[in-house]
């Protein structure tokens, strides 16, 4: 009778009805020519949370989402992580965005291991935080880029695409998917045949002619690219409008609904199909694929809730997405943490979380593939799902016989 | 200009000094910071290749590409660093920060390197690099590459010459700003002797230059001064005498303007007193012709009025006659008046008979009554008779009414003949007047005729001498033209002599004397 008292005098105050509040930190870009990829994930994941606190939390707490942007910028990552750090009680990081950010901001988290800091699924396939020294510190739940291009490579290699070229990012996200695209070639005693860079925070505007003109003159059978939506989209544009018709594959960190509306958008009363000869590898299952339980219940809280980043965060317009591979990625996110959190007795501490993760085991998140984590094994997901455009849509790519040669 | 051109060859010697400056400061600033900031490029992409080498060496064994990347990311950032990019051990490029490629010409740098070198390159597209390599365990996990940007050091030295050469300028405009007060006050006394040289040139002979200074400028000026004012004297007595030749010059000139002027008034003159003499001369020939005329004229009048004296005699005789006739006329009118006068009493007796007879028959018709029928034969005889006596009475007042017509008429006629004998006598006087005026005129005309010879005479010796006059005012004007020209003449030398004295006056007024 007294506690009951107590908890609901507790409640008046600071929260409607909730014991606790579990606040994670989160920092992406939410400016900027990647600021779709941000966004989205947001939304999926605050989406889920919003369903979660509505139905009484995770054992009475409500979870918290806090954002900040660092506009895929390194620097700014780091700042932002360091304000989590120090200011305010964050359970952990979640969620961050883009592989140069996640890469800086390793140390940081090896530094303060005494505090036990930890950073939960955040949005990149690149290999610094999949291996030591800092892969004690991060847990993924997405399928490594070195996985997707030795998937890619796999793929074309089997339709006699020997002769590959790479487009990348100039920065440790690119060097990444170059580095898994050479490494799958090694694999088969094959060099990639040529290469060509952009920096980022490329717009769509600017040209790619230089960057098209280098892999064209090698001839290659496909090209990889590794990179964001906006200056992937504009090496297709201008692949295309130069006549060049080869197979281009991204890998899931561009962003694929952000690079169909682009390309899309702009092949508005033009001639060419922008979208024709469009492979996208992905880490987690198409949205449209609405046998699994989890897209369904996916769908169902975006209609419900659609949550938007806060208004003073955006400085730029977006349009955000009905659906998109991102904002589904959020949601699977926000759900294995939920799913963890839940499992720990009263108000999760930063230093049992490591335990929790650890300890999970065939988690099924509804996507048909089960999830485990051990104290060797700090990647849930494995598989890798490759999709291409059909109709302006993007449709699960189970025959590729259409490129054999 | 004296002032002018000193400062000119002083600021062209500065200028030339100062581009020698110039151009030596930028020469040797530019070599010196090339040298020294190629040496600190070095030296800087030494630290990089060298710290990225170190730090690289674990990840590179781990053969993790993008935390090799992470790092070179984070150095390509510095200033100054055009690239970064590291090899394995088998010379393979793993890591490098080129947009849009990896140029073809880095990869000769690229063999397996033992010791630290420093080596120049030209990259397509960003220009001439340093480039520095650094091996990493000896060369056996690979080596480093940093390019050091050589247009960064050109842009360093670029401003720094910049710098310099504004600062050159700023002293360049002070030193120039100073030599021209410095040389201006050098200069003040010459230039002050040019200007009074040019005033002196120019005519101005009053300027002075005030000299306080002892040495060869001050002695110039001084010389200058008593130069101008022996000068200024001479200009003044000519100034004096240019004034009064150019006065005299202009009087006679204004005499002769006056002589000219009578002259012409006096050729126009004598040129219509010859008209004016050539009128005379014609006049007095018709004169001349016209009084003779006359005289012929007068002679025939002479002759009409004694024809018209004599009719006038006659007619004078004739009124005389008529003036007797009427006289006589009058007379028997006279006569005839006295005439009725006597039958008028006549007829008053026979007027007063009747009347007593009238009376007579009224007493017999009434005596006659009274006799009654006895009386009656008698009574008729009285009627008888009183009818006699009214018929009596009658006729005589026919009688005097027919006699007081004829008194009437007579009288008129009296009247009548009374008035025409006056006027005939009046008209016989004017006849008279009449005549005797006119035998006067015809005595005056036939006076007259003489004179008119005379008057004849003397209009054509008139003439005469109005065409001897006439031929002289020809001579006179022939005269009159002759002397107009000669003081034209005169004149136009008279002008001339004006003009030099204005001239002469002109020159010597340029002198602006004092004194």
């Amino acid at each position: 009778m007294l506690v009951r008292v107590l908890l609901l005098i507790g409640c008046l105050i600071p929260c409607s009805g909730f014991t606790e509040n579990i606040r994670i930190g989160m920092s992406a870009a939410f400016s900027g020519p990647s600021r779709g990829l941000g966004i989205e994930l947001y939304r999926g994941s605050r989406t889920y949370f919003e369903s979660v606190n509505r139905s009484g939390g995770v054992n009475g707490n409500s979870i918290n989402l806090e954002v900040l942007d660092d506009g895929y910028d390194p620097v700014r990552a780091i700042d932002n992580t360091v304000k989590f750090m120090q200011n305010g009680n964050i359970l952990l990081l979640f969620n961050y965005v883009g592989t140069p950010t996640v890469t800086r901001i390793l140390p940081l988290l090896r530094k303060y291991s005494d505090r036990n800091h930890l950073l939960f699924f955040p949005f990149t396939g690149a290999q610094p935080h999949r291996q030591p020294p800092y892969d004690e510190f991060v847990f993924n739940l997405r399928a490594s880029y070195r996985e997707e291009t030795a998937g890619l490579v796999e793929h074309f290699a089997g339709l006699r695409r020997k002769r590959i070229a790479v487009f990348y990012q100039i920065d440790a996200y690119g060097r990444s998917g170059w580095d898994g695209v050479q490494r799958a070639l090694y694999a088969r005693g094959l060099r990639m045949v040529a290469e060509a860079t952009y920096r980022r925070g490329t717009s769509f505007r600017q040209s790619m002619k230089a960057q098209v003109e280098i892999l064209r003159k090698a001839n290659p059978d496909a090209v990889i690219s590794v990179g964001t939506y906006e200056p992937c989209a504009a090496f297709i544009r201008d692949a295309r409008d130069a006549g060049w018709n080869v197979p281009v594959a991204n890998v899931s960190f561009v962003g694929s609904e952000n690079l169909l509306s682009t390309l899309l958008e702009y092949g508005t009363g033009r001639q060419t199909d922008y979208t024709r000869n469009l492979i996208n590898s992905q880490v987690v299952p198409s949205y449209e694929e609405v046998s699994l339980p989890a897209v369904r219940e996916y769908r169902e809280i975006m209609n419900r809730f659609d949550m938007q980043p806060p208004e003073w965060l955006l400085k730029e317009q977006y349009k955000p997405l009905p659906y998109s591979f991102v904002s589904f990625e959020g949601f699977l996110n926000a759900k294995l943490l939920v799913e963890i959190l839940s499992r720990i007795q009263g108000l999760p501490a930063r230093d049992g979380l490591q335990q929790a993760i650890e300890s999970m085991e065939s988690v099924d998140l509804g996507i048909g593939a089960p999830v485990s984590f051990g104290p060797q094994k700090h990647q849930g997901l494995n598989t890798i799902y490759y999709t291409t455009v059909e109709n302006g849509k993007f449709v699960k790519l189970d025959d590729w016989s259409r490129w054999k040669q | 200009m004296i002032v002018s051109r000193l400062l000119w060859k002083t600021l062209l010697k500065l200028t030339v000094l100062f581009l020698l400056l110039a151009v030596a400061t930028t020469l040797t600033s530019g070599w010196t910071l090339r040298s020294r900031l190629t040496e600190e490029f070095r030296s800087k992409g030494q630290a990089i290749s060298n710290s990225v080498a170190n730090a690289a060496v674990d990840v590179i064994i781990s053969r993790d590409a993008s935390s090799v990347q992470a790092l070179i990311d984070q150095y390509g950032e510095i200033a100054g660093v055009g690239y970064v990019f590291v090899t394995d051990s088998d010379g393979q490029i793993i890591a490098h920060t080129f947009v849009p490629t990896i140029p073809e010409n880095v990869l000769p740098l690229t063999p397996n390197q033992r010791s630290a070198a420093i080596q120049e390159i030209k990259i397509q597209g960003s220009g001439n690099h340093i480039d520095i390599s650094s091996p990493m365990l000896a060369g056996l996990a690979g080596t480093v590459h940093v390019g050091m940007n050589r247009d960064v050091i050109e842009a360093h030295i670029r401003d720094a010459q910049r710098t310099l050469l504004l600062v050159l300028a700023v002293v360049f405009l002070v030193g120039v700003a100073s030599a021209y007060f410095v040389i201006g006050r050098m200069t003040g006394p010459v230039g002050e002797a040019a200007r009074v040289a040019r005033a002196v040139s120019a005519g101005d002979l009053t300027v002075r230059i005030q000299s306080r200074s002892k040495d060869e400028t001050g002695e110039l000026i001084r010389s200058i001064n008593r130069m101008t004012e022996s000068l200024n004297g001479i200009a003044g007595k000519m100034q004096t005498s240019g004034s009064d030749l150019v006065t005299i010059a202009a009087r006679v000139a204004t005499n002769s303007r006056r002589m000219d002027a009578a002259m012409q008034e006096l050729g126009a003159f004598t040129g219509d007193t010859l008209v004016s003499s050539t009128q005379i001369s014609n006049t007095s020939q018709q004169l001349f012709r016209t009084m003779d005329d006359l005289s012929r004229l007068a002679e025939d009048s002479a002759l009409l009025a004694a024809v018209g004296k004599e009719g006038l005699g006659r007619m004078e005789n004739t009124v005389a006659r008529l003036v007797d006739l009427t006289a006589q006329l009058s007379g028997s009118f006279a006569e005839m008046k006295e005439k009725t006068n006597s039958i008028g009493m006549v007829t008053t007796a026979m007027t007063k008979v009747a009347d007593r007879t009238n009376l007579l028959s009224l007493n017999a018709a009434i005596e006659a009554e009274k006799a009654g029928v006895q009386g009656a034969g008698f009574s008729v005889v009285a009627r008888e008779i009183r009818r006699l006596a009214d018929q009596t009475a009658v006729s005589t007042l026919e009688i005097e009414k027919i006699v007081s017509g004829i008194q009437s008429a007579v009288s008129n006629g009296v009247d009548m003949v009374r008035n025409f004998s006056d006027e005939v006598r009046l008209s016989e006087s004017e006849i008279r007047n009449a005549a005797q005026q006119l035998s006067q005129i015809v005595e005056k005309v036939q006076a007259l005729s003489p004179r008119f010879e005379a008057v004849t005479q003397g209009t054509l010796s008139q003439s005469e001498g109005a065409e001897s006059i006439h031929r002289s005012m020809i001579l006179l004007n022939e005269t009159a033209e002759k002397t107009a020209r000669s003081v034209d003449e005169f004149q136009e030398i008279t002008i001339r002599l004006e003009d030099a004295a204005r001239i002469l006056q002109n020159e010597v007024s340029r002198f602006r004397t004092a004194g």
